[in-house]
């Protein structure tokens, strides 16, 4: 009984070897990385077909047209493509073109191939631009029987940031004795929670003390002259924000995970840079233990409001740095 | 009370199942059969005389008389001969109760030498192995990788005890073959489930393996050669008839065999050593020691290097194991003592034998005591047991979230289980199991319970218990192929948790048909999986997940001395739950609810042996419905995008665009083998099996897995013919 059983099992089952297909139906054609720069007069993105094998050397070279869209004004751009390779082997596939990208302009990046049906696009609006306010540093020193206490602090007012910055950073620039040559000093500044969302503000209000101390540890202030201070502060698009936000590799590799491609994956973001320059007070320096460069008493005050000053040594923060 | 061993008088074996029955003079009679030790306690005897009868299918009957005087312990150890005189193998075969292919009681089976090498298989010598892929529930992945899934379970949730001793990994990387050669065993009892309170620390199953102790009567053995494997097996006397030693060793010959038979590669080394030494110390007390040593080596891999041995990929594991058991009947006592002093090791790496990238060992030393008291119509079981656990491991990096590299355990606990009821309708076993973990600050208090009902022909049994296990194995399951594991402890909030009920019919109508219903339902928390992520590389960044196993099983078996077959069928899902948030965007949902890779739905085992005119033809059929296997969009690189970024410059991680955890299914299973035996005797009692067989007789394609990363397929074994020798004397 049980040998008829397995006979005619065999004989129903032998000649049907079935194959399995690992690779799922999917609309997803592309992946795209790329940030569009305020700074940067070209712009440049990276295509990667998504291929059915692991090794990228053994996938297919894409066969596309690749264009930018200004969705406020409707010029469009058609962009070129470069290949390289690096060092393991593994080709790149980038795109760029030319272009001055505007505030507050949306792009579209359009991917499409005659080979496939639909086009890939990703969208991204590019952050607005913000301005600066900088007030009168705050700088006073009174004597106590353990030493001087200085307490020296400086109010700045970033206006119209959408969000709160991906980054910034604040230095120091110095002219070094016997020398024609500037010395900027980068310090991490990790702002605390400083940004009002509603007023699309940054209110920052910096320990110039503190900062002192650090810039002591890295120069000898008694061969540097104060030139001035800085800060640039690094903004990204509104769609730039990844979930609870931290940049977690483990996270963000997931598929779909700060995503804005549509019919593949990736992201197409933008970012600007903002740079403002000021300086203080001779006497501010002085009390800071900085040796100050001569004439910044000349600088004025707005008449309205004495209070505030203007950070006259800007250049305009968009095309600064 | 009278109590003893019963022992084969060719080899002083123990004998299990002799039914030994004592008369008074009043005619009262009182009766009990032999365990797997061949004990036999027979409680509440008045003084008097007694008539005293044991027999045995196939030995000839002992009979005596016996004063016993009152409150009197008597022990009394006897050996029965074979009977010379032809029997009728029909009765012989299908009156020995508690073993067979369909005799599963509430998850438990039985297994016995016989049992095993009835099973087709491409070796002229059997191995439990091959007998518990014949089991419904249980799955196996493929013909290689030594992964073994019961019920649901996963492999590192199964308890595998030698003699009372912890083995973690017994089952080699070709599938045919486990540390426990058909011929070093007495018997096995495998729970599939609902194991009672003696057993813990596991969540799965137990396959409790009591091997033989050798023949204390002269020197026997056998070699053997066969495509995969070339064996030896000694035993004899050290001290005639008190003291003897049992030797088995086995070494893969895949290289000089198999590969010549076959155009695949197959990168696999094996062996396994086994000794015992075993004496009566006196009529009461019995002393053993016992030790395993085994060894594993191959590739797991389709592509690249994995022809060879010498691949960066490889894995290797290593069993040492070695133990001490006493067993003491009190004089005065109605008490059976057992002491085990057991020392268990694992080493497994994975990379370069030399420089491995990853390595991972845990070492148990344990001691137990177990104790069974001769009641009035029941026994009253119990014991104590003690375990000193160390986990090492140096991973390389990849493991994230196990941060230790060396951990200390200490494991103390007992049980207490006994028996109720009425022995001939019905048997409730309670028991309670506690255990505690010192160390960890966690204990545990695991109540269990099994019923048996007969009527008549009918049996009914239904099992139920709460299981804990604090030491896990992580293995990346993602991979079929991957089978390197790291034992780690759990934490101390979530230590994985299962529940199992089973519900199970038998009825045998008659004496050489039986047939077998049984359900089952595992409840399992806390389970340790892989977490899924695009980034194509090993990974114990592991996630909580809670899991359901439920399955039906069907078991129908014949024997008629000439023709002995089953025909088993088992239906199981298995379904796991977890949640991951980063998944979220890509699928909708946080929730992965998917069926791991072992979820086997459908499975057919049928067998068919024939002995006629000193031939034994063997026919053996396995279906499998398809494992899952999880399937991708594709690939593309990953380039991390915090801010302003070159994306000339970056040249990013590759990344598996994965689609939902095991959402395709493998083509579905099927093979057939055969065999042909036949044996020629010679002067002297020594003798010659031949064996000519044909794996997969069909040549099926089977797909052994697809690797989700890699999107590789690797195929089962094809065709392979295999010609094996054994000579024994």
């Amino acid at each position: 009984m049980v040998s008829i059983l397995c006979s005619a099992m065999v004989i129903s089952v032998a000649a049907c070897d079935e194959m399995v297909d690992p690779i799922l139906d999917s609309d997803r054609q592309f992946t795209l990385w790329g940030t569009l720069d305020m700074n940067a007069d070209v712009q440049q993105i990276r295509l990667i077909p998504i291929r059915g094998v692991l090794d990228v050397r053994l996938g297919p070279e894409p066969n596309v047209s690749v264009r930018s869209i200004d969705l406020d004004t409707g010029d469009t751009v058609t962009w070129s493509d470069s290949t390289k390779t690096f060092d393991n082997g593994n080709p790149v596939f980038l795109f760029y073109a030319e272009l001055k990208i505007q505030p507050t302009h949306t792009y579209r990046i359009e991917i499409e191939s005659p080979d496939l049906p639909f086009v890939t696009s990703a969208e991204t609006t590019i952050p607005p631009i913000p301005f600066a306010e900088i007030f009168e540093e705050d700088v006073t020193s009174r004597t106590s029987p353990t030493g001087a206490i200085i307490v020296a602090t400086q109010k700045i007012v970033w206006h119209g940031i959408g969000q709160n910055p991906h980054q910034i950073e604040q230095w120091y620039r110095f002219l070094e004795f016997g020398s024609f040559g500037f010395q900027d000093l980068l310090l991490s500044y990790v702002p605390p929670n400083e940004y009002r969302a509603g007023l699309n503000e940054l209110d920052m209000n910096l320990d110039l003390r503190r900062q002192r101390d650090s810039v002591a540890k890295k120069l000898n202030l008694t061969q540097v002259r104060l030139v001035g201070l800085g800060q640039t502060i690094t903004v990204l698009d509104g769609a730039f924000v990844p979930p609870g936000g931290v940049f977690d590799a483990e996270l963000l590799a997931q598929p779909g995970t700060l995503s804005n491609v549509e019919f593949g994956f990736g992201f197409i973001g933008s970012v600007g840079r903002f740079s403002i320059e000021w300086v203080i007070s001779d006497r501010s320096a002085r009390i800071l233990s900085y040796i100050p460069l001569s004439g910044a008493e000349k600088f004025e005050y707005g008449a309205s409001d004495p209070g505030r000053r203007r950070a006259i040594l800007s250049a305009h923060p968009w095309e600064s740095n | 009370m009278l109590r003893g061993y019963v022992y084969d008088v060719e080899n002083a074996e123990p004998l299990m199942g002799v039914n030994v029955v004592l008369t008074s003079s009043d005619g009262t009679i009182s009766g009990a059969s032999s365990d797997f030790e061949g004990l036999y306690v027979i409680t509440r005897l008045p003084a008097g005389r007694y008539f005293f009868r044991a027999t045995f299918i196939g030995y000839e009957t002992r009979l005596d008389t016996l004063d016993l005087a009152a409150g009197e312990i008597r022990t009394y150890n006897f050996s029965l001969a074979f009977e010379t005189r032809e029997l009728d193998e029909v009765v012989v075969e299908a009156e020995r109760d508690g073993a067979g292919a369909a005799a599963v009681v509430a998850g438990l089976q039985t297994v016995r030498p016989q049992d095993i090498d009835r099973i087709t298989s491409p070796d002229v010598s059997g191995d439990l192995v091959n007998y518990l892929t014949t089991l419904p529930g249980v799955v196996t992945v493929g013909d290689q990788g030594g992964q073994f899934f019961v019920r649901g379970g996963e492999p590192t949730q199964n308890l595998v005890l030698l003699d009372g001793m912890l083995v973690y990994q017994p089952f080699h990387l070709i599938g045919f073959y486990s540390a426990f050669p058909s011929n070093i065993i007495n018997v096995a009892d495998v729970y599939a489930g609902g194991f009672g309170a003696r057993f813990g620390g596991r969540l799965s199953s137990v396959i409790n393996v009591a091997t033989r102790n050798g023949n204390k009567r002269r020197f026997e053995g056998d070699i053997s050669v066969a495509p995969f494997v070339s064996a030896a097996r000694l035993e004899g006397p050290i001290i005639r008839n008190r003291m003897s030693l049992i030797f088995s060793g086995r070494m893969s010959v895949i290289d000089q065999g198999v590969q010549h038979l076959i155009d695949t590669p197959l990168p696999y080394s094996f062996s396994d050593v086994f000794g015992k030494i075993h004496a009566n110390l006196s009529a009461n007390s019995q002393v053993s020691f016992t030790g395993l040593q085994t060894y594993d080596r191959g590739t797991i891999d389709p592509v690249g290097a994995a022809d060879t041995l010498s691949s960066s990929d490889q894995v290797i594991w290593r069993n040492k194991v070695f133990g001490t058991r006493f067993v003491l009947l009190p004089t005065s006592l109605p008490v059976q003592a057992e002491i085990i002093l057991s020392s268990s090791e694992i080493e497994n790496t994975f990379g370069q034998e030399i420089d491995p990238a990853r390595r991972s060992k845990a070492s148990r030393f344990n001691f137990s005591a177990n104790i069974t008291h001769f009641m009035a119509n029941s026994n009253l079981d119990w014991g104590l047991f003690l375990s000193a656990i160390r986990l090492e491991s140096e991973l390389g990096g990849d493991f994230q979230e196990v941060s230790t590299d060396v951990e200390n355990v200490t494991e103390v606990g007992a049980y207490i289980e006994t028996e109720i009821g009425n022995p001939d309708k019905i048997r409730i076993r309670p028991g309670f199991r506690v255990a505690s973990f010192p160390s960890n600050g966690v204990s545990f208090l695991e109540p269990r319970a099994r019923v048996i009902y007969d009527v008549g022909v009918h049996r009914f049994s239904a099992a139920w218990g709460l299981y804990h296990q604090e030491v896990v194995g992580l293995t990346d399951r993602r991979d079929a192929g991957e089978v390197f594991t790291a034992w780690t402890v759990s934490p101390k909030e979530s230590v994985p948790e299962a529940m199992h009920a089973i519900v199970g019919y038998q009825i045998r109508p008659v004496p050489a048909l039986r047939f077998a219903l049984e359900g089952y339902y595992k409840k399992l928390s806390n389970l340790s999986i892989a977490r899924w992520s695009a980034f194509p590389r090993f990974t114990t960044s592991f996630q909580k997940a809670d899991g359901e196993v439920f399955g039906i099983d069907a078991r129908i078996e014949l024997d008629t001395g000439i023709f002995y077959g089953f025909v088993n069928y088992g239906h199981s899902k298995v379904e796991y739950v977890a949640k991951q948030s980063e998944i979220q965007f890509w699928f909708g949902t946080q929730e992965l609810i998917f069926s791991p890779p072992h979820d086997r739905r459908h499975q057919v085992n049928a067998l068919a042996s024939l002995a006629m005119y000193g031939f034994t033809l063997g026919i053996r059929f396995q279906f499998g419905s398809g494992l899952p296997f999880s399937r991708a969009v594709g690939f593309d690189e990953f380039i991390l995008l915090d801010g302003p970024t070159d994306v000339f410059e970056e040249e990013g991680s590759t990344r598996v665009l994965y689609g939902q955890p095991f959402d395709g299914r493998l083509p579905s299973y099927h093979r057939l083998d055969i065999s042909l035996d036949k044996s020629f005797s010679f002067v002297g009692g020594t003798a010659l099996v031949l064996q000519a067989g044909v794996t997969n007789a069909y040549d099926r394609t089977n797909l052994f897995y697809v690797d989700l990363f890699t999107l590789r397929s690797l195929n089962q074994l094809p065709l392979i013919p295999s010609f094996g020798a054994k000579f024994e004397f």
